[in-house]
């Protein structure tokens, strides 16, 4: 019988998701190939708020985005994201937590890749 | 039995677990899983339930504002991802905390939590009379000597003639534990004592001085149980 116990990348925080997901590689699958969908049009949301210069708009949309970083097993992004959230109660510009902002969209274009293979490869083992 | 329970999120993937979690938990059955307050109210105005997950942070109404137009009070699990909510959350005496992303075992103790805390609030003697937990022992009451029973948010009131107790429940889970041979709900917030009541007049109930709302959807079955002529 073929096996179907569920592995992640290791560059993801495989404790985590293997705790999240436990053996149920269609729910895992699922919510990868949501993400692939639905991140994008959230940090471009996130982009079109710092752009407005509006913190509290900008704060909200990382608050609702830190968690599914953590979906994914990007759990350091959800730790970035919450420090970058509790940085916009201190500040009155976005300017000034323009470098945190900025390492976040790095980590997240780099990682984004690893998300899309683990999503084909979820997909294959399922079928 | 099953705890009817629903999901007030605005963020898709967080409900998908939570939808999964409700699944696979076999003693509860989802009922809706909404993305705002505004869609949860309409449903709640209309329907009871024992369990809500929701969300603090959506757009529109927040969730302790969803709170706040609520007639009555059902377990609430907080699900957010901030844990600045510790306050409110007390103030709203709210069953549980949860901080996403949530998983199953986490999800699993809030459960048994909300169970052991239901179960525990009365005990079932014999088919005369019931104990009840009020200010911290177990009080043994006779159905006879029940007037009625009011709900109160997240607890109920039983009322005899010489004194009234105040418990931490729901008046569904007391709905099931009582007689229903002498016990009707006939209202969202009331179960009378049938023998005790002294008339009917339009749609209230008089017992012992006090007047009790009767439902609409609720009178026609009340009509039939006082078999009137």
């Amino acid at each position: 019988m073929e096996n179907h116990s569920l592995t992640f990348d290791q560059r993801l925080d495989t404790e985590f998701l293997e705790s999240l997901y436990e053996d149920d590689i269609e729910h895992a699958m699922t919510v990868f190939s949501e993400f692939l969908k639905m991140a994008p049009a959230m940090m471009n949301e996130i982009d079109e708020s710092y752009e407005s210069g509006i913190v509290e708009s900008f704060r909200q949309k990382v608050h609702k985005l830190k968690p599914v970083f953590s979906f994914v097993g990007l759990t350091y992004l959800t730790e970035k994201a919450e420090i970058l959230e509790k940085k916009c109660k201190e500040v009155s510009q976005l300017y000034d937590i323009s470098p945190l902002y900025k390492e976040l969209k790095y980590h997240y274009s780099k990682d984004f890749p690893i998300i899309e293979n683990e999503t084909k490869r979820l997909k294959e083992q399922l079928n | 039995m099953k705890l009817k329970c629903i999901i007030v999120d605005d963020e898709s993937l967080a409900r998908s677990f939570l939808e999964r979690y409700c699944q696979k938990q076999g003693n509860l059955e989802l009922m809706g899983s909404f993305p705002d307050s505004e869609a949860a109210l309409t449903y709640l105005s209309s329907n009871e339930i024992d369990i809500l997950f929701l969300d603090v942070e959506m757009p529109g109404a927040t969730g302790f504002e969803l709170l706040d137009k609520l007639m009555y009070m059902p377990k609430v699990i907080l699900t957010t991802s901030k844990t600045d909510y510790a306050f409110d959350a007390f103030q709203y005496n709210v069953a549980d905390y949860l901080k996403k992303p949530i998983s199953y075992n986490r999800f699993q103790e809030s459960i048994t939590k909300i169970t052991d805390s239901l179960n525990n609030t009365t005990v079932e003697t014999n088919k005369d009379d019931i104990f009840i937990k009020t200010d911290g022992k177990f009080i043994r009451l006779s159905y006879q000597d029940i007037l009625y029973i009011e709900s109160m948010g997240d607890y109920v009131k039983y009322f005899t003639l010489a004194k009234h107790y105040l418990t931490h429940s729901t008046l569904k889970a007391v709905e099931e534990k009582m007689n229903p041979k002498q016990f009707m709900k006939v209202h969202r917030s009331y179960i009378v004592n049938m023998s005790k009541i002294n008339d009917i007049q339009d749609n209230t109930i008089v017992i012992d001085s006090k007047v009790i709302p009767i439902s609409k959807a609720l009178k026609p079955d009340v009509m039939i149980r006082i078999n009137a002529v």
